[in-house]
């Protein structure tokens, strides 16, 4: 009865908030977003390990909940809390926001909860793009843009994954979690699997060098929004390379260079704020919590690459720890967000926003100019064709006219002398060849 | 007596005679009018239902007539035949309610009904067609068909989008002439045979059989819109939204590409046509095209036309299933033709929408639309997103299945080519989601109709969620049986590689 | 009267076949006498006639199809002396063509033609009808030279009907044209009759094809004599390079004149040519070069005619020059039937009668359009598909069987000539069948763009009767259901005499 009530509780969790998306569901309940993540909190208070197998939606997807699970989820639903109680009311009216609140919303649990990989990339994807919904709601200028930022990354990583996908599929029939990943493990050329998942979830998750759009997000967006990219993308994007990623003996050399990213991520981060200091800057004033975080949270991602790395030198030892992993990563972001939480209050927003950003946006307005400087050229060519096309058209047709003059019957082609001739000629040739 | 075999005629029938009577009918009799279509178009769903039932229980479904000495006409439902008929029959119903909604009180709807029907009974003849001169038939009744849809509006601009549509249509249907006739001169055979009726032909008949190939894929790739010849394609977004939308997710767009199909799979077949080394240009002649029309589709400003481009690239990927040659990406294609369909007339009708509720016709005006008009937005999103191949709505597994199939014959080149396409669509598509969701709404809309407190009326409304909800759904429930790709793995296990 | 003496004397051996074959000449004929003596009924008694004529062509076709060709000598006088009667499944098909599109046109004058008019018009057209069916029945060639004189100065006359100073420049230069080409043909005629003594064509098919007549065959008087004839019968025919009359003719004629002429008259002059060529010009015309000149003339007015068609302005014009185009498909026989006999004999004989009904459907339609808007200026055709649909509808549905769309007759016909054509390696030929369809396209799809957009000038709209639209319209379905009817058509055709075509393989 209760395991029951359990694995009903799975799939409602994530429907559940699916429905309330709807405008007119929720426009007609009192706090829809409490209500929405409530299955979700009786599942992280129940202690009770529950999975239920959906055989027909997609490749035969499914719900599941243990321990580790347990963990990220918990922290998810504090941050998907506090989130809700700080946003301030009038952002509850404007006409999206719960809609795509609700959306990322599902998108998240799906992910958390889901045993497959075809699940959790569909619930990444709505994930990722309801929560580029919401980085441009009433955004500005800049918001706008870092918003943008987030979409080119989602994108690109959505690709790689997708391909990652593509050779899960050409190896193995299934896609739950363990057997995908022993079965792309065992193969020899699963290194471009590795890459592609590497490279997707990096991007996804803003793991050094692909930290760009999350400074730029952080840096012009609000607290909720903050909290949001911690508990959504971030946090489902590592749990998602713990899921995904196969591990072999002989692929040291990325184990390697992972943990030097890591590393550099790491120390490009301590830079980044002892800089700060140096110049007697306050960390956590005048808008440069968001600043501070950021970098903290850089940080924290380049340790987990350096624990990845690890793991994938020596997959044996990794095996072991890691049910270690989720409680690091629940409890980082709890404290993440409570240092958010504690400092953000009086945010503003700072002026300059990161070089890299501005470059790329310089860039843009480049490609735009050569663009249009091409389509100016192509208009060009396109008038100057054109005009010698008629040009000789007309040519020919007036020769044509001269020739074929039929107005009242009277060109040389319908006058009598030819046609005579003609059929004098005609008669002769046919005797001729009967000859 | 054998009844079923008349169930492929009738069919056909189920649209021909209410259009013909439609023709007849005076303007003011709408609700007989609607009546007429409506019947029709539940009569051929139903039969088309029974269909399905029956050939998924190994039913025979055909029909001969005689047409000429040694030629027949023959109308059979296959399994490839009936995705089709299953996919215009539904989407016709659709398309009539919303056409009925989008005319409502403008003139020649007679005509247009008339020939509405008129097109989806060509649409139905080139999916049943067991042969190709029975499919060349309807081949050429369909082009016959859409021009006046084109013209309808009557303007000079319509009259010049017509000539264009005909100058590449009627050169086409031509080239697939000849390619027809040469075939039939040369073996005497034109009908539809599990893989193909050519494999016997000795290698001194290569050349000829080149040649004849290339002839009918030029032919058939003037409707499927491939590179050189899709220019016709964009020009006759001068139609109304119905007729775009149907022109583009079932009527003339997919003949082309169903046609396609059977010229590979079932007049060549497959291995033969690849002992003959034409797939692989026609799969780099479609890898191109699908980037160059998505490169197209960025630079147009008004709306239809960046579908229309989009629909150049889309369905390109069809035929780059079919010319992948392996049993993975030939379901990826054949399955396309349904996904494509559904959320291209999706995409379609919301611009109709748009256009009829706001005057809207380009991107550039449709800032903050999405708060105006949440319910059109919404398919329209569901319907981009498709586009763009997100999962879980259908356009995903399309795409799954091709890059499946490239990887299973070793042409990964193929996935390359599908990821630029996804980041292009996602270039044209995602900046008017973008617009129409999160910039602020003008002040006021290019000309705007009233609707009460309802976004539009419940025909435009309906359709266009009913066909989301269906692209929603294929990828959600894509294992169960009777989802478009399941058929598609039946037709490829029992029609292109059949035991 | 010697018919009717036949008719008197042997009344028991007078087989029901010879009944209608009489008929089908002596039924018109009574038309018109009937016609200048009663003017005032003469609406009713053509359109008696008219219909009569169809059930005696049914009459017939039932006889023959159970019987096979037919052969009847008249008055009991057999060749050579006396004149014989001759219907297969080729004269039986232009019989049933004319008998079809006279009744429609037939149909459509009642309404076309004020009385005053009609007067004058209705017995020549049935003298016209006299002339035709006489001419598919005629089996030598004396008798085809009287029907052809006939016919051609009936249907001078119907195109100076009007009386306005276009017509009858166009008809005098019809007439003088036609005179010349009768004459022609008549010196070949004598020539023939000097050379053999016979104007039978099955005895000079036999002279000239017997072993020992070689020598007989290859006079200068014979060769004249296929010069002669073969030219006149093409400028009869018109093709291309003698069209020159046609375009004036048919384009300045009442619309049903111009219907008959083009779906009817010229078929004639081609009947009989194809008669000729494939039966005692068989041993004369076995060379390539000849076939091959002809074919090179066909390809020419195939393309020739529909540039032309797609340069006027003026929609009877190109319906003229449609029909010169037109013609050059069926000279397509020639280079194709000594090797691919029965699918050129096939595609031709298809093409004849489909292009018969969907021509005569489009003058009719032209006819309409003319009346509707007081001018057939094609720009100004001012949406006459919504004012006008039966019309426009029937134009459209000709249109496809000219340009040879599936389901069509002229589909099945240019089929037949492409798989010939294919068979026989003739690519050449190919590409220009393929081209013309193509060229049709263009000129009846400008004309139907025309009338889905409102012109710049309007004109006042005069109203149309039904009995017009729906003639033009039932023959143009006709021609499009033609289609599928080739397996009846076909075997219809293959009905013949063994020696008649045995020169085209059958």
């Amino acid at each position: 009865m209760n395991i029951e009530f359990y694995t009903t509780t799975l799939w409602i969790a994530v429907i559940w908030p699916l429905l309330l998306s709807i405008p007119a569901v929720h426009k007609r309940l009192p706090w829809p977003r409490y209500l929405a993540i409530i299955p979700a909190v009786l599942l992280t208070v129940s202690p009770i390990d529950a999975s239920i197998n959906i055989p027909w939606l997609l490749y035969g997807t499914g719900f599941a909940i243990d321990g580790n699970v347990r963990w990220i989820l918990g922290a998810f639903v504090v941050i998907w809390l506090t989130t809700v109680s700080i946003t301030l009311p009038s952002n509850e009216k404007s006409p999206f926001s719960s809609t795509l609140y609700l959306l990322t919303l599902t998108g998240s649990l799906g992910a958390l909860l889901t045993t497959d990989l075809v699940g959790f990339f569909s619930s990444t994807t709505l994930m990722g793009y309801s929560f580029y919904g919401l980085l441009n709601q009433n955004a500005d200028k800049t918001q706008q843009r870092a918003a943008r930022l987030y979409l080119y990354f989602l994108i690109t990583a959505d690709l790689a994954l997708f391909e990652a996908l593509l050779l899960v599929a050409f190896t193995t029939q299934y896609f739950q979690f363990e057997v995908a990943r022993q079965a792309m493990s065992e193969i020899s050329s699963s290194s471009v699997y590795l890459y592609m998942v590497l490279l997707g979830f990096m991007l996804k998750a803003g793991i050094w060098p692909f930290y760009i759009w999350l400074t730029a997000t952080f840096n012009s967006g609000t607290r909720v929004i903050a909290l949001l990219l911690i508990a959504s993308p971030i946090t489902i994007s590592l749990l998602g390379l713990l899921r995904w990623l196969p591990l072999r003996d002989d692929i040291y050399i990325t184990g390697l260079v992972m943990q030097l990213l890591g590393a550099s991520a790491i120390l490009h981060s301590v830079l980044k704020i002892f800089t700060r200091l140096i110049f007697k800057q306050a960390l956590f004033k005048h808008g440069m919590v968001y600043f501070t975080t950021a970098w903290l949270l850089i940080a924290f991602t380049g340790l987990f690459s350096l624990v990845l790395g690890t793991a994938l030198l020596n997959p044996a030892l990794w095996q072991q720890y890691v049910y270690l992993v989720y409680p690091f990563i629940a409890i980082t972001s709890i404290t993440l967000t409570i240092l958010i939480l504690v400092t953000g209050k009086n945010h503003r927003k700072p002026e300059s926003t990161d070089d890299v950003f501005v470059l790329i946006n310089k860039l843009f307005h480049k490609l735009k100019k050569w663009h249009q400087t091409t389509q100016q050229l192509a208009s060009q060519l396109q008038l100057t064709v054109k005009s010698l096309w008629n040009n000789s058209g007309s040519f020919v047709s007036r020769q044509y006219q001269q020739v074929l003059n039929d107005k009242n019957n009277k060109s040389f082609l319908t006058s009598w002398k030819l046609n005579i001739t003609l059929f004098l000629i005609l008669g002769l040739a046919l005797t001729w060849l009967a000859i | 007596m054998n009844w079923n075999a008349w169930v492929p005629l009738l069919v056909v029938i189920s649209s021909l005679l209410p259009g013909l009577i439609i023709f007849s009918l005076p303007e003011d009799k709408v609700r007989l009018r609607i009546t007429l279509n409506l019947f029709g178009a539940l009569i051929k769903f139903l039969l088309v239902g029974l269909m399905l039932w029956g050939v998924y229980n190994g039913f025979h479904y055909e029909i001969r007539l005689p047409l000429l000495p040694n030629l027949e006409l023959v109308l059979r439902a296959g399994p490839l035949a009936l995705l089709f008929v299953t996919l215009s029959s539904i989407l016709w119903l659709v398309t009539t309610v919303y056409a009925i909604g989008y005319l409502e009180d403008s003139p020649h709807r007679s005509r247009f009904f008339g020939f509405f029907s008129l097109c989806v009974t060509a649409t139905t003849g080139v999916a049943l067609a067991g042969n190709l001169i029975t499919f060349l038939l309807f081949y050429e009744l369909l082009t016959l068909a859409t021009y006046p849809l084109i013209v309808h509006r009557g303007t000079e601009e319509a009259r010049q989008a017509g000539k264009t549509y005909l100058r590449y249509t009627i050169s086409g249907g031509a080239l697939l002439l000849i390619g027809t006739a040469w075939l039939y001169s040369l073996t005497g055979n034109l009908e539809f045979t599990p893989k193909g009726f050519l494999t016997n032909m000795g290698e001194e008949h290569y050349p000829a059989l080149i040649t004849i190939f290339i002839l009918l894929i030029a032919g058939l790739g003037v409707k499927a819109a491939l590179f050189p010849l899709h220019g016709w394609l964009p020009q006759a977004m001068i139609a109304p939204a119905p007729v775009s939308a149907l022109l583009h997710a079932v009527a003339v767009v997919k003949a082309g590409a169903f046609g396609i199909i059977r010229v590979v799979y079932e007049v060549f077949g497959v291995e033969f046509s690849a002992t003959l080394g034409v797939l692989t240009p026609l799969a780099w002649l479609a890898a191109f095209t699908i980037i160059y029309g998505s490169i197209r589709a960025l630079y147009q400003d008004d709306l239809k036309r960046r579908l229309a481009y989009s629909t150049v690239s889309q369905v390109s990927y069809i035929t780059l299933g079919v010319a992948i040659a392996g049993p993975i990406a030939a379901i990826g294609g054949v399955v396309h033709l349904v996904h494509q369909g559904v959320m291209k007339i999706t995409l379609f009708f919301c611009a109709g929408n748009l256009a009829e509720t706001l005057g809207i016709h380009k991107i550039s005006e449709m800032n903050g639309v999405g708060r105006r008009m949440p319910w059109t937005m919404a398919a329209f999103t569901i319907g981009a997103f498709g586009m763009i191949g997100a999962p879980p709505i259908a356009g995903f597994f399309s795409k799954w299945y091709l890059g499946l199939g490239a990887l299973n014959t070793d042409q990964s080149w193929v996935i390359f080519v599908l990821a630029g396409s996804s980041l292009l669509n996602a270039t044209y598509f995602l900046p008017i989601l973008h617009r129409a969701w999160f910039k602020t709404l003008p002040e006021s809309w290019p000309e705007e109709h009233d609707f009460g407190n309802k976004e539009t009326t419940w025909t435009l409304l309906l359709p266009p969620l009913i066909t989301a909800a269906m692209a929603l759904t294929a990828g959600l429930l894509v294992t169960m049986p009777f989802s478009p790709l399941e058929w598609a793995k039946l037709i490829s296990a029992r029609e292109f590689y059949q035991p | 009267m010697a018919i009717e003496n036949a008719l008197m004397t042997f009344p028991m051996a007078f087989p029901l076949v010879s009944l209608f074959a009489v008929t089908l000449i002596l039924l018109p004929l009574v038309g018109v006498i009937c016609c200048f003596l009663m003017p005032r009924i003469s609406r009713t008694l053509g359109l008696f006639t008219s219909f009569a004529n169809v059930i005696s062509v049914a009459g017939l076709g039932w006889q023959i199809l159970e019987h096979d060709s037919y052969r009847h000598a008249v008055g009991g006088w057999g060749a050579p002396l006396g004149i014989e009667l001759y219907a297969d499944g080729l004269s039986l098909l232009m019989l049933a063509t004319t008998a079809i599109v006279g009744l429609a046109i037939s149909v459509y004058s009642t309404a076309y033609f004020k009385p005053a008019a009609g007067v004058r018009f209705w017995p020549i057209w049935l003298c016209l009808l006299t002339a035709l069916n006489t001419l598919f029945l005629s089996e030598d060639i004396f008798n085809l030279y009287v029907t052809l004189e006939l016919l051609s100065l009936s249907a001078v006359a119907l195109t100076a009907l009007t009386g306005s100073k276009e017509a009858l420049s166009g008809a005098m230069r019809y007439l003088l044209a036609s005179l010349l080409a009768s004459l022609s043909y008549l010196l070949g005629v004598v020539l023939l009759y000097h050379s053999f003594g016979s104007v039978d064509i099955s005895i000079l098919t036999q002279q000239m094809q017997a072993p020992s007549a070689t020598l007989a065959t290859a006079t200068p008087a014979v060769w004249a004599a296929l010069g002669l004839m073969g030219a006149g019968l093409m400028l009869k025919t018109a093709i291309f390079p003698l069209h020159f009359w046609l375009p004036p003719a048919h384009g300045s004629a009442p619309a049903p004149v111009s219907a008959l002429l083009s779906a009817l008259v010229i078929k004639a002059s081609f009947y009989i040519l194809l008669r000729l060529w494939f039966t005692l010009f068989e041993p004369l015309v076995d060379s390539q070069a000849i076939n091959s000149l002809l074919g090179l003339l066909g390809c020419t007015a195939i393309l020739w005619g529909s540039v032309q068609a797609i340069r006027q302005t003026r929609l009877k014009l190109l319906i003229a020059y449609s029909t010169v185009a037109q013609i050059g498909y069926l000279f397509l026989i020639f280079p194709l039937a000594p090797n691919m006999g029965s699918l050129a004999w096939n595609g031709v004989a298809y093409l004849i009668i489909s292009h018969a009904l969907a021509k005569s459907a489009m003058f009719l339609c032209a006819g309409n359009l003319l009346r509707f808007g007081g001018h057939d200026r094609i720009a100004d055709l001012d949406r006459v598909v919504q004012r006008l649909p039966l019309t426009a509808a029937a134009f459209a549905l000709a249109g496809v069987s000219i340009m040879g769309i599936p389901p069509s007759g002229g589909f099945i016909g240019k089929w037949l000539l492409l798989e010939a054509s294919m068979n026989q390696g003739r690519w050449d030929l190919v590409a220009v069948i393929v081209i013309g369809g193509l060229l049709a396209a263009v000129y009846i799809f400008k004309v139907i763009g025309y009338t889905f957009i409102p012109a710049k000038v309007t004109h006042e709209a005069h109203a149309v009767s039904a009995r017009m639209q729906w003639s033009a319209l039932l023959l143009a379905i006709g021609a499009v259901l033609l289609g599928f009817l080739s397996l009846p058509v076909l075997s219809l055709l293959n009905i013949s005499d063994a020696t008649i075509t045995s020169g085209v393989g059958l």
